[in-house]
């Protein structure tokens, strides 16, 4: 949890306020003190901590919405991905997709984005680069082996 | 780890708004957030918003639902150290020196040289500069109340930055320096709120060792819930009304948008005038409780028909 308050934290320097180590202590600690049980409350635990003017404020709410809507997605999916793996030959990629269930698909790209460090990406012609390592990170190699296995044995 | 934190994250601040609402202070969720974030974590609280929003009010319904002492700093510019922190009792060292001086004369009646005058001056020196001499101003005093008091330092912004730097220390580390005695610390943390209607911009230094409210005006849902609390006879329709038209008026144009303790005061003025609906006549009427500038009534009155349609 403190990585994704780190880089949370990273986020919101890009939008350019100003957080000092000693606001990312008192944050660390807010998170400590409220959990992560009720989304609201931490978003007004972070603000207070955080964000201290009024345009800050709005634009805390704005990137909290944004980056935390997702990281909820990746909680859900972190499990179900291990049992997955265990169960299915075909691979995790390869369920979710036949299964059509969007917000698991999106909560394991987020967790391959992290695993690739995506929030290190700096120029738009780095996209290329990371869309490549988020696929490997993916399985996409496992699942192309398997389609072949399937198309050969056909 | 977080996950056994599930059950204690919100009940204390739901507590807290209750609490507060004891003391006819509706608080939203980051009102009670931050009150107990500051709680836990010792960290005093800045608020900002703009006049009339209940900044001051928190303070003051804080202190009275968890029954500790408001000690009150109000600032201005020009507010100083002897008037914020400490002065140094003048007229009673003046007493004390006078008393010193009698018992010096009756032993040393046959004046002896210097020397053994100089070594008996010596022994008083110290006791001038005593914490018996020292008469405490709001931030000592709070410092020093052994049961934790609510120090409010109402609008902060009004104060010049040189004060703004002497509060650093008792901000960061709740103790004060006095040069001629040491360090004060405080025995148990008082409260901390700091209020500022955002006249000049405080500086970062103290920012960050802030946590950080802005209260905004409030949606009508609240507002109605305030004016109820403050009001409860007030009839239903009459209420609805009312708020929405001061809702309708803060997106005006105007030079001050009405505050919620004006648009209370109005919702008393106008069942003290017992008109029980709100028309263009009791309006037009009542309007200086609401707007505090002549410009902006007039431009209220030719606004008054599309205000009133809903």
């Amino acid at each position: 949890m403190e990585l994704v308050l780190d880089n949370f934290i990273k986020v919101l320097r890009e939008k350019n306020l100003k957080i000092s180590p000693s606001e990312t202590l008192d944050a660390v600690e807010a998170l400590k003190t409220v959990g992560i049980s009720d989304k609201n409350t931490l978003k007004e635990a972070l603000a207070t901590c955080l964000a201290k003017s009024r345009e800050d404020k709005n634009q805390f709410y704005q990137c909290f919405e944004m980056f935390f809507s997702m990281s909820k997605a990746d909680s859900n999916t972190q499990e179900n991905n291990e049992n997955d793996e265990k169960k299915v030959i075909s691979g995790p990629i390869a369920d979710m997709l036949s299964q059509q269930s969007l917000e698991e698909l999106v909560g394991a790209i987020y967790q391959s984005g992290n695993n690739v460090n995506i929030q290190n990406i700096r120029l738009f012609t780095q996209r290329g680069v990371y869309t490549r390592r988020i696929l490997e990170d993916l399985g996409i190699e496992q699942l192309r082996n398997n389609y072949l296995m399937e198309r050969s044995k056909e | 780890m977080q996950k056994n934190s599930k059950a204690d994250s919100k009940e204390p601040i739901v507590k807290i708004q209750k609490k507060l609402f004891e003391a006819d202070y509706i608080a939203s969720l980051s009102i009670a957030t931050s009150i107990y974030l500051a709680e836990k974590l010792g960290k005093p609280i800045l608020i900002e918003g703009p006049p009339g929003v209940g900044k001051t009010q928190l303070s003051k319904a804080f202190a009275k639902s968890f029954s500790k002492s408001l000690i009150k700093l109000q600032c201005y510019e020009g507010l100083d150290e002897s008037k914020a922190i400490y002065e140094w009792k003048y007229g009673k060292q003046l007493l004390y020196l006078q008393m010193v001086r009698d018992s010096l004369k009756r032993e040393h009646t046959s004046l002896d040289p210097k020397a053994s005058t100089l070594q008996h001056l010596e022994e008083f020196e110290d006791i001038f500069f005593n914490e018996s001499f020292l008469e405490p101003r709001p931030l000592l005093k709070a410092i020093s109340d052994p049961k934790g008091a609510v120090l409010l330092i109402d609008e902060l912004d009004k104060s010049d930055q040189e004060f703004e730097a002497f509060l650093l220390e008792i901000l960061e580390n709740y103790e004060i320096s006095i040069p001629e005695i040491g360090t004060i610390t405080a025995k148990k943390k008082p409260t901390i709120f700091l209020t500022s209607n955002n006249t000049r911009e405080l500086s970062d230094a103290l920012k960050r060792r802030c946590l950080h409210l802005y209260i905004p005006y409030p949606d009508a849902s609240l507002e109605r819930k305030i004016i109820t609390k403050h009001l409860p006879t007030i009839k239903s329709d009459l209420r609805e009304n009312l708020v929405s038209f001061v809702q309708n008026l803060r997106k005006l144009d105007l030079k001050k948008v009405p505050s919620i303790s004006e648009s209370i005061d109005w919702a008393r003025s106008i069942i003290l005038l017992n008109s029980g609906v709100l028309d263009k006549k009791t309006v037009s009427e009542t309007l200086n409780v609401l707007l505090k500038f002549q410009e902006d009534i007039e431009e209220t009155v030719r606004e008054l028909p599309n205000l009133l349609k809903n």
